[in-house]
């Protein structure tokens, strides 16, 4: 991070000054655990299965920011490129971070950064997708293709950025287009053809907690 | 070990919403108090709190051992036999595990002493592994603490490596994390944890445990329908092992965390248990089985506990052979335990308790806890902790 807040500065110096020994943690990325985008109960999608994890083979992708970007990078699989649009225009409607209000929204992304978003019963803002990063476009296999925002708010640890809807930042400002990410190396996931039944955790907690509710917890921690 | 009165940060509520902690007032009560915070000597926290931590951890493995090899235990400790297996090869394997807490009565001087161990779903995570770190380097760089003013909280950091080498052990780079609907608490809790996974390079996908689903493949399903292999739940084994799904859970093949083996280690008959095999260790309460004993001939002040049980329901009171119940629930059908009463010492009237943390077998840090009742812990606050 370039641009820290004074307070992660304060910190900072402070642990530089701090004797040697210490019993608690060292460094804690704050911007990382600020929550300006809302607690999302759906995380984010497969697509960016390529941007995590350390190690492993490396792949090349490459941030679009319209779809005849792409179609100038691969006439010939103009399809494909259509497909990558699509896939990361429905990954966006899907996952990207929600706001309750506009201002919320634009003190992150910036001014008219926002759209107003109604879903099937839910309203939002959600910031305008400002990129798609592809990678295996031509791969007979699978492509990979996620949505990608930046902001052009001084408020923002993300401005002139690229940063995922999970709150990936990539190094660089936007002008770099293209990165060598993480191939998936990782164990194969178990096939599934449909979900045959729901519910079947939970039935406790409706017959225990029809007890006790003048207590302050409502959960099953403790 | 001193409670010291101090001023609370100004605007920390809207700091609180900036990171999201949502749960530090709860039912119109306050939960997270920096009205005051609580100054241990490094001396206190090493000697008399992180090596007992260690070793009564080690002790609680040593029983877990013995559980797992005695079916006569098993059937003691309340697992279903059905489950024997599952819980034996999570064991047996050597399945890891994520954290534990220890819930220590200690008044800054003498062996603190173990009431139990919250080793499958423990709760303040969020509030002991960052909030409590933020309050100490704030007021640290406000020049209200002492530039060395320390704390005994390694938990974040801890907890990111331990992510770490549960990804390469598992070979993974994503996992799920659920709990239950409609509890903002547990919900925070998970997000945490969602988060030192993403420090740790692991992406971390939501599910409640009620939205789980079981598919035609016979592994079980997020909301999208996407396999679940490796699983973090806020949710107790006891329950799980007794569900509808408990019937599918061994072919599911998920990589759970904490794994089954704490379905043991969480259970207050480990109490009894450790009590048997490291009888009169300083850092040890008697403890028995309630059927093993007779109440009239307990002399002193024993706690009655049922052996599975949350929110510290069902406890009763024996004082001269005569039972008082203490707070009612719905808990107690498997059975109960006794252990011997330990006060927690009383500091401006509150009535103090201290959760040891461990990440795997490595202690981690504390909380402190106050209560106005003196056992069970219902409406407690979370209080920061300083050493100088």
């Amino acid at each position: 991070m370039t641009d820290k807040s004074n307070l992660e500065r304060q910190i900072v110096d402070n642990q530089q000054s701090e004797r040697p020994v210490m019993k608690r943690t060292k460094h804690i990325n704050l911007n990382r655990m600020r929550k300006g985008f809302n607690v999302k109960p759906l995380a984010l999608g497969v697509a960016s299965v390529i941007l995590s994890g350390c190690g492993g083979e490396k792949e090349d992708a490459t941030i679009y920011t319209s779809l005849e970007d792409c179609k100038q990078d691969y006439p010939d699989a103009v399809e494909r490129c259509e497909a990558a649009y699509q896939t990361a225009v429905d990954e966006a409607m899907r996952t990207s971070p929600r706001f309750n209000s506009e201002y919320d929204c634009e003190h992150e992304f910036g001014p008219n950064q926002c759209q107003y978003v109604n879903n099937s019963g839910s309203s939002f803002f959600m910031p305008f997708m400002a990129g798609y990063m592809v990678s295996s476009l031509l791969s007979p296999s699978r492509y990979y293709s996620q949505p990608l925002y930046t902001s052009y708010s001084y408020n923002s640890p993300f401005r002139s950025r690229w940063i995922t809807a999970d709150g990936y930042v990539f190094d660089g400002d936007i002008r770099k287009r293209n990165y060598r990410v993480n191939k998936s190396v990782y164990k194969p996931k178990p096939t599934v053809n449909r979900t045959m039944k729901r519910g079947g955790f939970g039935s406790s907690v409706r017959a225990k907690s029809s007890w006790g509710s003048s207590s302050r917890k409502g959960g099953w921690g403790g | 070990m001193f409670r010291m009165p101090c001023q609370p940060r100004k605007g920390w509520q809207q700091l609180a919403n900036e990171f999201g902690f949502h749960f530090h007032t709860m039912y119109g009560e306050p939960y997270w108090d920096e009205s005051a915070y609580y100054q241990f000597t490094l001396a206190q926290i090493e000697n008399d709190i992180e090596d007992p931590t260690a070793e009564l951890h080690q002790m609680c493995l040593a029983v877990t051992e013995d559980v797992v090899n005695s079916e006569q235990l098993l059937t003691r400790f309340c697992i279903p036999e059905q489950h024997w297996d599952l819980v034996r090869n999570s064991w047996n394997e050597r399945a890891p595990s994520l954290y534990s807490r220890l819930d220590l009565v200690y008044n800054g001087k003498g062996p603190a002493k173990l009431l139990e161990n919250n080793a499958d779903t423990p709760t303040s995570l969020y509030e002991s592994g960052f909030w409590q770190w933020l309050w100490l380097s704030q007021n640290v760089d406000a020049g209200k603490l002492a530039l060395h003013a320390d704390q005994f909280n390694s938990l974040q950091e801890k907890l990111v490596h331990r992510f770490r080498e549960i990804a390469l052990h598992y070979n993974i780079n994503q996992l799920h994390m659920a709990c239950c609907k409609n509890t903002v608490e547990d919900r925070g809790t998970v997000q945490y944890l969602q988060d030192c996974a993403k420090e740790a390079g692991l992406m971390a996908d939501f599910v409640f445990i009620e939205d789980i689903g079981l598919a035609d493949t016979g592994v079980f399903t997020d909301l999208k329908d996407a396999p679940i292999t490796d699983c973090f739940k806020l949710y107790p084994w006891e329950f799980m092992l007794r569900e509808e799904f408990g019937d599918v859970l061994e072919d599911a093949k998920v990589n759970w965390l904490e794994p089954a083996w704490k379905s043991i280690i969480s259970n207050k008959a480990l109490l009894p248990q450790l009590w048997k095999k490291f009888k009169g260790h300083p850092n040890l309460l008697p403890a028995y089985f309630s059927d093993e004993i007779n109440a009239n001939s307990l002399s002193g002040k024993w706690i009655k506990k049922p052996l599975f049980s949350r929110e510290g329901a069902n406890v009763s009171i024996i004082e001269g052979g005569v039972e008082s119940i203490l707070s009612d629930g719905p808990y107690g059908e498997e059975g109960f335990i006794v252990q011997a009463f330990e006060p927690l010492p009383v500091f401006e009237g509150n009535h103090t308790l201290i959760g040891s943390w461990l990440v795997d077998d490595m202690p981690a840090g504390i909380s402190v806890r106050e209560d106005a009742s003196a056992i069970t812990q219902d409406l407690s606050r979370y209080l920061p902790h300083i050493i100088l």
